[in-house]
């Protein structure tokens, strides 16, 4: 029998330890993240450099893009008869005369190298406008899953209409709500972004210093909002952190020198700038005043850092791109202005770019000067809208020749955003002082939307017909750590009357066969969340085969649901 | 006609759950929102706003009696999409969300009572609807329906050119861009 007055010693790792544990047992989600983020950080030290560095990066398709004609099938695909006869005139050829406007046929490795896929399975093509995409994914920096969207519990054609369906499908708001939440089926509370950051963020970066784990380039979003209410989402513009308004861009009319706060310029806006900040760093003993003071506070310390960050991203210059000062450009604005087919030398190279772009030059910047920003583990929300062409969405050919669709434009614009990123991504690996320890697997893109387009098209003019909301989708995922040159999940068979498709409708809308969970667990772990911590960021997990597991048989449509196949990220 | 809206909410009744309707298997309704823990609002069927039909399902008459005017020639098309809106409007107020449907046929399959109260806000005989089940303009083009969230829903019909996407176009609230933030910087937001 135990003597009740013998001392137990416990360490504080210990009771740590015991006590998350203990938490999964009696508490919700919260309790227990609550737990893991405490002992995450007692266990990490205090985290006083960075080191390890790993950025994943969340690109949203606001709208719903095409999946279907993003990721089609290719030559010989087992369902390339069915695209062909059902998707009408949203279908592209393979081949056309001029062959100026054809889709890039890609080869799938994990589907030829798999005895049990059926002849041809490994045959894919990319949308026309997706060229760098397909040099991207041969040499292994691009993968696709096939088919993902949001699930409840797996659930198929046959069992639609008896299992718990995600609320709301087909609807914007709540499906681009529930792809950045994970948890379909509960009031939305917290992103799985922002659940990752809770927990990882003690125990990568610098404590109560530098800029969020979480940085916005799309204002504020659904995916890194945090549970524990620790790490708040950070929002950054295009050209940088917001400013303060009335004080000139950077600070020009009111500071000597933007990267020090109290070099006033001696006039009325430097004054006013002193005075407003002098106010703000009152304290008060109402919460709320005070509490706005230090978001105010913060707001200023961060536009420093992120300041310091731009600099040092821009001090790296463009071998060849040139401005209509004869100056050169940034290596990292010089890339994507190049790869969008825009003259350096205009005087609105810049302003020029798609938005798309423009913000993957911040989170590029923000990368290359991550030294500056005190995080080890990073976490960047971009979007790209535009994407619910329900009409207007294919290209056609008159007497003058190939008339761009939307859909074209988008992809265009996809294409050259991505190739510039990655391009950008491999030379900062390379750069003697910036790169430092950076490496090219240090980072991973991958890519969301509200769902996928109906297969068959709502109309027969080629011209102005479009697409309707669907369900499951394809997705894409980018960087060196990720297992590339294959496509993930499951490939629909194409029939819109078939097995594959939500019962009662003819247009072709995928029932998802992987859930987002699935797709953006190995993002977590990638990250650094442990195999017994999975569960707590993606808590219906459970509910689904387990994302790790790489064999699979894509032939047998009931082994499906029972193995996911979305090993994508190596390592891990 | 009793067109005063349903004193739903007040009263203590539970909504009666009649058969169900003849309505294929694979489309019966069910309120994906019982996670949230959202019920239809509590209603007395009783009262006259309510008629019920011999096959089980409720008409319920103000809307019914005002989609009657849909596609009157009399009245100008954008009064059409208004009636719709409206009819969408009240299928909300009880189900406390909008129809789910990604296609046409769904949201009139939804009013004609695949749902579940088999409440039904249009008369599925109504020379509106054809015979793929679809809600259909006065150019005999079926509406769009664009389901934004689970409390708007755009309706849009193609116009005269019976081509949706054209100038002529008719809709009463302006088309949502998605994640658009191209004014991002000029608001400062």
């Amino acid at each position: 029998m135990r003597n009740p007055n013998k001392k137990i010693e416990m360490s504080r790792r210990g009771f740590l330890a015991r006590s998350a544990c203990a938490s999964m047992g009696v508490g919700g989600v919260v309790n227990t993240l609550a737990h893991m983020r405490l002992m995450e950080g007692a266990l990490a030290n205090t985290v006083t450099s960075i080191g390890d560095y790993k950025a994943a990066i969340v690109l949203f398709h606001f709208g719903a893009t095409d999946g279907n004609n993003m990721l089609m099938p290719g030559s010989g695909h087992p369902a390339r008869s069915n695209y062909e006869q059902h998707r009408g005139v949203l279908a592209l050829p393979l081949s056309s005369p001029g062959g100026t406007n054809d889709p890039h046929a890609i080869v799938a490795d994990n589907l030829a190298a798999d005895s049990a896929a059926a002849a041809g399975a490994e045959n894919f093509a990319l949308h026309p406008e997706l060229g760098d995409l397909k040099t991207m994914f041969d040499d292994g920096e691009l993968a696709f899953a096939a088919n993902v969207g949001t699930l409840v519990v797996p659930t198929t054609a046959a069992t639609y209409n008896s299992v718990p369906l995600p609320p709301q499908l087909f609807s914007h708001s709540d499906q681009q709500n529930q792809w950045q939440s994970s948890i379909p089926d509960k009031p939305f509370q917290s992103g799985w972004s922002g659940r990752i950051a809770d927990l990882l963020n003690p125990a990568w970066n610098i404590p109560d210093g530098k800029i969020s784990m979480s940085v916005s380039l799309s204002g504020i979003n659904d995916n890194q909002v945090s549970l524990l209410g620790d790490v708040s989402q950070y929002s950054v513009t295009n050209n940088g952190a917001i400013s303060l308004n009335g004080y000139g861009t950077n600070y020009a009319n009111a500071l000597t020198d933007a990267s020090n706060p109290t070099s006033y310029i001696r006039n009325a806006n430097g004054r006013r700038l002193k005075a407003f900040q002098d106010i703000m760093n009152y304290t008060h003993d109402h919460l709320f005043e005070e509490n706005y003071n230090v978001v105010v506070r913060r707001a200023r310390e961060n536009e420093g850092f992120i300041g310091n960050a731009f600099s040092a991203a821009n001090s790296w210059l463009h071998p060849s791109a040139v401005d209509n000062n004869g100056n050169p450009w940034g290596f990292i604005e010089g890339t994507f202005i190049l790869q969008n087919g825009i003259n350096p030398a205009s005087g609105t190279a810049l302003n020029n770019l798609p938005s798309l772009s423009r913000q993957l030059i911040s989170i590029a910047k923000m990368i290359a000067g991550r030294n500056s920003l005190g995080n080890s583990r990073q976490l960047f929300f971009c979007s790209y809208g535009g994407h619910d062409t329900h009409q207007d969405q294919g290209g056609f050919s008159n007497g003058a020749g190939y008339v761009a669709g939307d859909l074209d434009d988008n992809m265009a614009t996809l294409n050259n955003a991505l190739k510039a990123f990655n391009d950008v991504m491999k030379a900062l690996a390379a750069e003697p002082t910036l790169g430092g320890d950076f490496n090219y697997n240090d980072f991973i893109l991958a890519s969301h939307s509200d769902f996928n387009r109906t297969f068959t098209p709502n109309g027969s003019n080629p011209g102005s017909s479009g697409s309707d909301h669907a369900w499951g989708t394809n997705v894409y995922m980018m960087g060196g750590d990720v297992r590339g040159k294959n496509v993930y999940g499951y490939y629909p068979n194409l029939n819109p009357t078939g097995n594959w498709t939500t019962p009662g409708s003819s247009r072709g809308r995928w029932v998802p066969t992987s859930a987002v969970e699935q797709f953006s667990a190995p993002i977590a772990k990638w990250l650094g969340i442990a195999d017994t911590e999975i569960g707590t960021i993606f808590p219906n997990l459970e509910r689904f085969a387990d994302p790790f597991t790489a064999g699979y048989d894509p032939t047998n449509f009931n082994s499906i649901l029972s193995n996911a196949n979305m090993d994508w990220i190596a390592g891990i | 006609m009793d067109s005063g809206p349903p004193s739903a909410g007040t009263l203590p009744t539970s909504a009666p759950r009649p058969p169900t309707p003849n309505l294929p298997p694979e489309t019966r309704g069910v309120i994906r929102s019982e996670f949230f823990g959202v019920e239809p609002l509590a209603l007395d069927l009783n009262i006259p706003v309510f008629k019920q039909q011999e096959d089980g399902r409720v008409l319920k008459t103000d809307v019914a009696e005002q989609l009657d005017g849909l596609n009157d020639p009399e009245r100008e098309p954008v009064e059409d999409i208004q009636l719709l809106t409206s009819a969408v409007a009240s299928y909300r107020q009880i189900f406390r969300e909008n129809p789910i449907a990604g296609e046409n046929r769904e949201v009139v399959e939804a009013l004609t009572g695949n749902n579940p109260y088999q409440m039904m806000f249009i008369d599925p005989s109504h020379p509106a609807i054809n015979s793929n089940n679809e809600l259909m303009d006065r150019w005999k083009v079926p509406y769009q329906f664009h389901p934004v969230s689970r409390d708007q829903m755009e309706i849009r019909s193609a116009g005269v050119d019976r081509q949706f996407g054209t100038a002529d176009d008719i809709m009463i609230e302006e088309p949502v861009q998605f994640g658009n933030f191209e004014n991002f910087e000029d608001n400062g937001q």
